[in-house]
């Protein structure tokens, strides 16, 4: 069988806002059959903030630091979290007819198909890396790739993603809005935990025509596919205008219809598949409990408690909270680990009830669980 | 009545569109909203965003948008017609969806513009329906 031809947009350096809009375009130029199915490669000039499509901005990142460090925020067409976006991760966006058989009908599988090219790419540096359901991409266990998708009404499917040189963790989470500074303190380190670069794992900076060039090679072996190399035809130049116009609005970037009646009282960061950090501040008839908890395939992997509760003796919380440690997210698995607790260490918490304790960190677990 | 497909349920006296919506005709209203089996497909269903009243939709066209994982895939409208309706629960709580398609879950009322015309696109005999949702099933959770 021969083999299908591609076409491929390597642009280089992009306007921030560009990198979203780039591949908005591409897939309406896709969906009304006027391009090729299309890779593109890019990354941005300046660094961004990327929202996911069903976000509400403020509620995710802090626009004042994004203004400080004239960050633009974007919101893309494809869903997930907010991320921290810059010249060290090379961009590739996927844009394909869902007519092409070699899309599979179900979501997983055609992240599974299209990110064999990325893996490839990794394991050519020399990174043992593996596709990790439902959308990463790890390396003994830390997510080294990002990606989302999204399928079009036209019937294009989109999907992109980055292969992370480096990373700035530190401006990851200083963008990101937060309801302390110990769940900004947690997801710093679980971020730095749990999320790898190539530069970590290799030692040293990969330039980014080096991971054109693996990359390009791990698309083409991986999908059995030729990228030629091309260039915008002029509807796209004139889609990415109009739909740039559209990006930078007020309507699309806080989507004013979109607001949820009330706020979540829980805070959720989805570091990489199975592991978050979340909070809860839960009111008990003794005062707040803060609860800032990492949580790892469904089980505490770590957590602080904090609050202004009484609870007596006075050292007895970090040993509580070791206590904790790797109970199931589960109402009677913690409640169980709780009561035997306040019993060995003839706990007394007036006002505040065991039960308390197990209801806020069931509801920073909810907001996990909803996510 | 409820008819099982599998096990994907679908209700007798409902239109269904090949986009796996449903449309249901209420006092020439339609209320329109996701088959069992699309939610099912889907899997948890984390957002959903629809077109507000008084928006003008187009049979095939975009209605809403949902997310499940990292996914964002359209609602495509069964009907043409003017929203008058939207379901606000969905907006905190997208999981209906996937609880109760044919109920709670559901997504938008339409004053449809074209109805009598359009409905004769749509499935309403699940008899007749049954051979093309075979195919749907065995496309969509094959090597399950």
């Amino acid at each position: 069988m021969s083999k299908q031809e591609w076409r491929w947009l390597d642009l280089g350096a992009l306007d921030p806002v560009d990198t979203q809009v780039i591949y908005d375009a591409v897939s309406v130029a896709r969906g009304r059959n006027l391009v090729k199915d299309t890779i593109i490669f890019c990354y941005p000039v300046s660094p961004l903030v990327c929202i996911g499509y069903h976000q509400e901005v403020e509620k995710e990142v802090d626009i004042e630091v994004c203004k400080r460090f004239s960050v633009p925020i974007v919101r893309r067409i494809l869903g997930g979290g907010a991320v921290y976006l810059d010249g060290d991760q090379l961009f590739y966006q996927i844009v394909v007819s869902q007519k092409n058989p070699m899309v599979p009908p179900q979501v997983e599988d055609a992240f599974k198909h299209f990110l064999k090219g990325p893996v490839e790419a990794y394991r050519s540096l020399g990174i043992p890396a593996e596709y990790r359901p439902i959308n990463d991409i790890q390396v003994k266990g830390r997510k080294i790739s990002g990606n989302g998708a999204t399928t079009t009404v036209d019937g294009v499917f989109v999907l992109t993603g980055n292969i992370i040189l480096d990373f700035n963790y530190d401006m990851m989470v200083k963008i990101l809005r937060v309801p302390s500074e110990k769940f900004r303190d947690k997801v710093f380190k679980s971020l730095q935990e749990y999320l790898t670069t190539a530069k970590r794992e290799l030692g040293l900076l990969v330039s980014m025509e080096e991971a054109k060039k693996v990359l390009l090679e791990g698309f083409e072996r991986t999908l059995g596919i030729n990228l030629q190399r091309s260039h915008l035809t002029p509807e796209e130049k004139q889609l990415m205008q109009t739909l740039r116009e559209k990006y930078l609005s007020d309507e699309w970037l806080f989507m004013p219809e979109h607001r949820h009646p009330q706020l979540v009282k829980a805070r959720v960061v989805k570091v990489a598949t199975g592991i978050s950090v979340v909070e809860s501040a839960y009111k008990s008839r003794g005062g707040l409990i803060r609860v800032t908890m990492e949580i790892k395939e469904a089980k505490i992997n770590d957590i602080l408690i904090s609050g202004d509760f009484w609870i007596y003796p006075t050292d007895a919380l970090p040993k509580l909270e070791q206590t904790l440690k790797g109970a199931t997210i589960d109402e009677k698995a913690i409640n169980d680990r709780i009561y035997a607790f306040y019993k060995a260490h003839n706990l007394q918490s007036p006002g505040t009830t065991p039960e308390d304790f197990t209801k806020a960190i069931l509801m920073a677990a909810e907001g996990e669980a909803a996510i | 009545m409820v008819k099982l497909f599998e096990k994907y349920e679908y209700l007798e006296g409902l239109y269904y569109s090949k986009d796996h919506l449903w449309a249901k005709i209420e006092d020439g209203k339609v209320r329109v909203g996701l088959t069992d089996f699309a939610q099912q497909i889907a899997g948890k269903i984390r957002f959903i965003r629809l077109r507000p009243s008084g928006v003008k939709v187009e049979q095939g066209k975009t209605l809403g948008t949902m997310e499940t994982g990292k996914w964002v895939g359209p609602l495509v409208s069964p009907l043409s017609g003017t929203v008058i309706e939207v379901n606000g629960d969905l907006r905190m709580k997208a999981s209906l969806v996937n609880e109760d398609p044919y109920g709670k879950g559901w997504l938008s009322v339409l004053q449809p513009t074209n109805l009598d015309e359009e409905l004769k696109t749509l499935w309403t005999d699940l008899n007749k329906m049954k051979p093309w949702l075979e195919q749907e099933i065995a496309k969509y959770v094959k090597e399950k």
